[in-house]
Parts: C-alpha cells; structure tokens; sequence
C-alpha cells in the first residue's frame, strides 16, 4: 500500500509537470530527490531550482 | 503487520518472569492495581519498538527505557531485563523471534535474519501507536484542534510530508532573496552602462547610435544589430587597447559618485531606523529576545536533525519523529519572535539592495583612482567596497544585524572621512588632463562600453536565472500546498467516514444515526459529533465520558486503517474503554475482532478479573 507521503509525491509531480513554470528536467531531479531522500532539504530545493543562466537584452 | 504467539519477560517494568501463549488470538488481561496488567503491555511494546510509550512525552521528563525500563530492583543490571516475543508475520508467512533486551533497545536479536522478516518488524518498531493507552486515547478526542491536528498528523506520519513543506517554503524564501539581489546587480550595471553611453534609454536603438558614432570616428563598420554576441569594439585591434581611460566616461562616472554621495546619509534612512526600533523592543523585553535567540537556534537545529539524536544538545530522543515534533513545537510557541523576526530580515535586504547599488557606483571610480596612480583613494575605496560587501552577509542574519546596531545608529554606509575630499582632488585631476583625441576617445569609449556591456549582460543572465528559479519554486510550492490539501480533506472525510461507522456499532442501541464531522483548516483540526441529533457539538460537550472513551477507540481505529489498510491486526490497547459499559464494551471487543473476550491468562498476581 502506497503511503501517503508517496501518493501526494505523485501527484505533486503529475500535477508539476503540467505547468508551463517547471521543465521537465527539473521534474526528473525533484522525482529522484523524493525518492532517495524522504527529508529534502531546503538547499536540495534550491539547487535543483536553480536553473542555467539564459536570456539577453532585447 | 504480525501477530503475536508468545512471550517471554524478565526484569522488565513490574515483571520478575512471565511467559504468556497469545496463540496468535485476541487476549485480554485484568486482575487488580498493580499486579503487572500495564507491565505486560510495556514489555510487548518493548518488545516490538524498543520504546516505552508510558515513559515518554508529555510528564515523563526525567523517564527513560534505560533507567526506568528494567524491574525496580534490577536498575543497575539492565542487561537481565529483556522480552523475547515469537511472531507470526502474515504478510510473509513466516513467524520469527525477536530479543530485545533493555541495555540496547536499537538492537534486537532477530531469528531468522532473513531480510523480508527485519523489514517486516521494522515497520512495526517505527509504528509505537500500535499501543493505545487511556492516557493517549483521549487526546484525540478533548484536546484543542490545533492539537488535535498534530497528534493526528504526528500518528499518520504525516511530518514528512510537512518537512517537505517546509522545505520548499524555505527554498522560495530563499530564491526570492537571492532573485532581490541579482535584480540590484543588473540595475547597478545597467546604470553603468547607460551612464557611460550618455543616452536617456538603454534600448538597442539609443545604444547602436552611441556606439557607431564612435565606430564612424575610428572608421569601423556600423552594428546593425544587437545580438547576444554582438562586441561593441569589434575592429579595434588588441595593440590599439593600449587603454580603456575615457576622459569623459571618467567624468562622468565622477558625477555620477558625487551626486549620489548627496543622497548617502539619507539612504535607506528608514529600513535603518525601523531595525533600530525593533532592535530596542528586543532589548526591552528580554522573554522576546530569549524566543528569538531560541527560535534562530531551533531553526538551525531543526536544519540538522538526521536521526533521533539532537544536533544543538545531544540529547538521544525515542525517534527522529519526536524530536522533531518537540522542535516544532518549540518554534510554534514564538509567533510574535517570527514576524519580527521576518520584518528585521526584511529591511536588512532593502538595505542590502542599496549597498549594492553604491558598490555599483563605487567600482568605476576605483578602478580610475588605480589607473591614474591614485593609491590612497584606491585603497580607501577598496577597502569601503570590501567593508560594504561583508555587510551584506550581516544583514541577512538577526544576529548579524543586532551586531551593527552602533553602525546602524551613526550611519550603516560607514563612509570613510576621506573620501569627499578625494573624490573632488581626482575629479579635478582629471578635468586637468587635455581632453582626448577625437580617436582615443572614440576607442576608449568602445573598449569601456563593452566591458560595461558584458558586466551588464552577465547580470541579465543571472536575473533571469533567478526569476526562472523563483518562478519555478514557487509553482513547485503552490501545488505542493495543493495536492496536500486535497489529499488531506480526503483522508479526513474517510476517517470521518470510518469512525461514525465504527462508533454506530458500538452505540447502535441509542445512536443509531450518529453522525461526526472532522473540518481540517489551516493547522486545526476542529471534531464535532451529533448528540442525539440536537445538533453537532465538540465531544466534550454532552456526551458521558464513557461515550467519549467509546469514540477515541473508533477514532484510533479509524485513523489505523487509514495507516495500515487491510493489514492492521495488532494493537495493544491499556485500559482505553475503562469508562465504558459492559454492554458498550462487548462492542467495542467485536469491533476490534475480538471474538474470544474472556480472559484465559493472568500474569502472576493477578487477583480478580
């Protein structure tokens, strides 16, 4: 039986993956980190956030 | 889950030795004050958990397994205090032993070792709710409802799914700073850069005439367009880069120092004043400086917790869950240390901002003293840039900021004394200089245009970064809080669900229509219950407390399949229907699929039934 911890990790995920605000990579890394580590860090968060630089004047 | 077969105590709580054969059934023990009923239960419970429930929480401070554990006369010999307890493992159709003696609780002695077996009792050793106390049952029942939610949160492990929560809030908290500060950066090199151009806009058209005007002057070819790679000084060879002093630019750069220097003392003026005051009701209210002081030291504690010992004090606890439920705890207790936490925090960024902004000022005129030569207004400059760029890693901490209370006070830019007057002998010293060739000009103003371009663009790039970050956090965030929101109304309405069922059983004679409504709202957990259909009211209102005793059984139940699903089928429960009827009580067996009630064992001593 799933716990419920795993069934909202789940949903969590689906339901990221559908806004246009996270990449896919991004969800790859978040669905590692919840499944190796049941107590994330706030810095765990951070770096994978934190995204390559992009973006110039226009 | 497991059953149990038998079990053998020595030395453990009231009990010399004792075997007991469960045959793998509902068993029930009763005989008079003590003569060892609640023994037999904290020795099972030993047993399986390595804990003692009774001996911890809430009015256990100075309990423990390890003095209190062993019987009274054997506290100085733990090692002859253990419980040997045979299993049978369903799930896995294998039974096992397991040995778990008091002078290492963390270390029971399983037989067989097989892996299956360990998982399958180290999933009952991190599940101690499978005892059920009188003491415990009610505080699901009459306890406040912020209480409530925590106790049921604590019990359906639901601190994971808060710690990531948290976590992901910290994380926002975070790259919302750190998105401030990239932002001041692109102002302060957009300033820069638009101040050595010299046009009123940066857009790409205002900065193309800028530059190819210089361009024509040296003969170049004129840029079309700008792009991500454009360079600026694209055709001026790297022999004719013999410098990057541009007479104007540096007058302008002066200008730029001396008419902000104006502003100095008023900068931030605000922020500053508001710390000041904040840091004054601290000092005035010495409980509120202990909760702050408390609560930064918690917060850095709670960063650290991995595992059931305390990173600030040591302190073993029973598991990581209780230890963090104390913390927690502990950091609820100062809402008011928080929000004036959170405002002091907020102004030491706006002031950051600023100091970004003067350092942004500050560099150009820097490098100017170094390349004319002007050592001491270099160093004073480097060292004031130096000085503001630590301070930044101060304003980000409440104690860092309590330690700049004198500079708060007499001005946080600390400017140095010398450095109107220096500022004015190197803008005069550079009026002096014979204005530049028409070509040199034109050169250094392309050499220095695109440095500063570059510097600008790396702070684009970085800003964008940041927001991308912070939008995506912030998304990850929102529909975190979604989904555990959702997922816990549902689990709430099956418990409701559940536990008006159960209780109608056991209450079917007069409270055939009993309804219950759990409301979970931000952090409560509010329990109404029908009384005879006059309406919903708290448990503790009408209902007799043997009802009450009735409803924190159905409610454990409740929440336990909620835990286990299907394969709960096993629980100790001490005492938990002491108030209810035997007619309610039989109920309460059959409910718990207690089809043998009579009691067929009493531990020795055991006087009456």
């Amino acid at each position: 039986m799933a716990t419920l911890q795993q069934k909202i990790a789940e949903k969590f995920l689906a339901r990221l993956a559908k806004s246009k605000d996270v990449d896919a990579a991004t969800i790859v890394e978040l669905r590692t980190l919840l499944a190796d580590n049941k107590k994330p860090k706030a810095d765990d968060f951070v770096r994978i956030f934190s995204l390559p630089a992009g973006g110039d004047i226009k | 889950m497991i059953k149990l077969e038998t079990a053998h105590i020595e030395e453990v709580r009231g009990i010399r030795k004792l075997d007991i054969d469960f045959q793998k059934s509902t068993f029930g023990i009763s005989g008079p004050n003590g003569s060892g009923k609640s023994g037999v239960i904290d020795a099972i419970e030993f047993g399986l958990t390595g804990q003692i429930g009774r001996l911890t929480g809430r009015g256990t401070k100075g309990l423990s397994v390890s003095e209190h554990g062993p019987h009274v006369d054997k506290t100085k010999f733990p090692d002859a205090a253990f419980v040997e307890l045979k299993v049978l493992l369903p799930g896995i159709g294998k039974s096992a032993t397991i040995t778990r003696k008091v002078s290492s609780p963390k270390k029971p002695k399983i037989v067989p070792g097989d892996e299956d077996v360990k998982a399958a009792l180290a999933e009952v050793a991190d599940h101690p709710e499978v005892t059920l106390s009188r003491r415990e049952i009610l505080r699901f029942i009459l306890v406040e409802p912020t209480k409530r939610s925590e106790e049921i949160q604590t019990l359906l492990k639901l601190d994971e799914i808060g710690q990531t929560r948290g976590a992901l809030n910290t994380a926002q908290n975070k790259l919302q700073a750190a998105q401030g500060t990239a932002a001041a950066l692109v102002q302060s090199s957009r300033d820069a850069l638009q101040l050595h151009l010299q046009i009123p806009t940066l857009l790409s058209a205002d900065l193309l005439e800028a530059v190819n005007k210089r361009r024509k002057v040296l003969g170049l070819l004129e840029i079309a367009e700008l792009t991500a790679d454009t360079k600026l000084d694209a055709g001026i060879s790297a022999n004719d880069k013999t410098s990057d002093f541009n007479k104007k630019s540096a007058l302008g750069d002066l200008n730029a120092l001396a008419e902000a220097a104006k502003k100095f003392p008023e900068l931030a003026r605000k922020q500053a004043a508001e710390i000041l005051a904040e840091l004054a009701k601290l000092e005035a209210d010495p409980a509120l400086l202990t909760a702050l002081q408390k609560r930064t030291l918690i917060e850095k504690g709670l960063d650290l917790v991995d595992g059931p010992e305390c990173p600030l004090c040591d302190t073993p606890w029973e598991d990581e869950q209780h230890l963090r439920s104390h913390l927690k705890a502990k950091l609820a207790k100062s809402e008011a240390a928080r929000k004036l936490q959170q405002s002091l925090l907020n102004n030491g960024t706006a002031i950051t901002q600023e100091a970004i902004r003067v350092i942004g000022l500050l560099v150009p005129v820097q490098k100017l003293a170094d390349t004319l030569g002007d050592g001491p207004f270099t160093t004073l400059l480097t060292l004031w840039k130096a000085d503001l760029e630590a301070l930044k890693a101060s304003f980000a901490t409440v104690d860092g900021l309590t330690g700049l209370k004198a500079r708060l006070t007499t001005g946080w830019l600390g400017i140095p004394e010398a450095f109107s007057k220096r500022l004015k002998a190197l803008t005069e010293k550079i009026e002096a200089k014979p204005d530049q060739t028409a070509t040199l000009d034109a050169q250094t103003f392309l050499t220095t245009a695109q440095l500063r371009l570059s510097d600008y663009r790396e702070a684009m790039r970085k800003n964008k970064a940041a927001e991308i970050a912070l939008k995506s956090v912030k998304a990850a965030y929102d529909t975190y809080c979604n989904v555990l929101e959702d997922e816990l109304n549902t689990l709430y309405e099956e418990v409701q669900k559940d536990f008006s069922t159960f209780y109608r059983e056991l209450n079917g004679d007069d409270e055939s229509k009993f309804t219950a409504k759990l409301t979970p709202s931000e952090g409560k957990l509010d329990f109404d219950v029908n009384f005879y259909e006059r309406g919903l009211f708290p448990p503790g209102a009408y209902h007799s407390e043997g009802h009450q005793d009735g409803m924190g059984v159905c409610l454990y139940l409740a929440l336990m399949k909620r835990l286990f699903g299907d394969r709960f089928t096993f629980a100790l429960l001490d005492d938990v229907v002491m108030s209810v009827d035997v007619g309610h009580r039989c109920a309460c067996r059959r409910r718990s699929a207690c089809p043998r009630s009579p009691p067929r064992e009493r531990p020795r001593g055991s006087r009456s039934a």
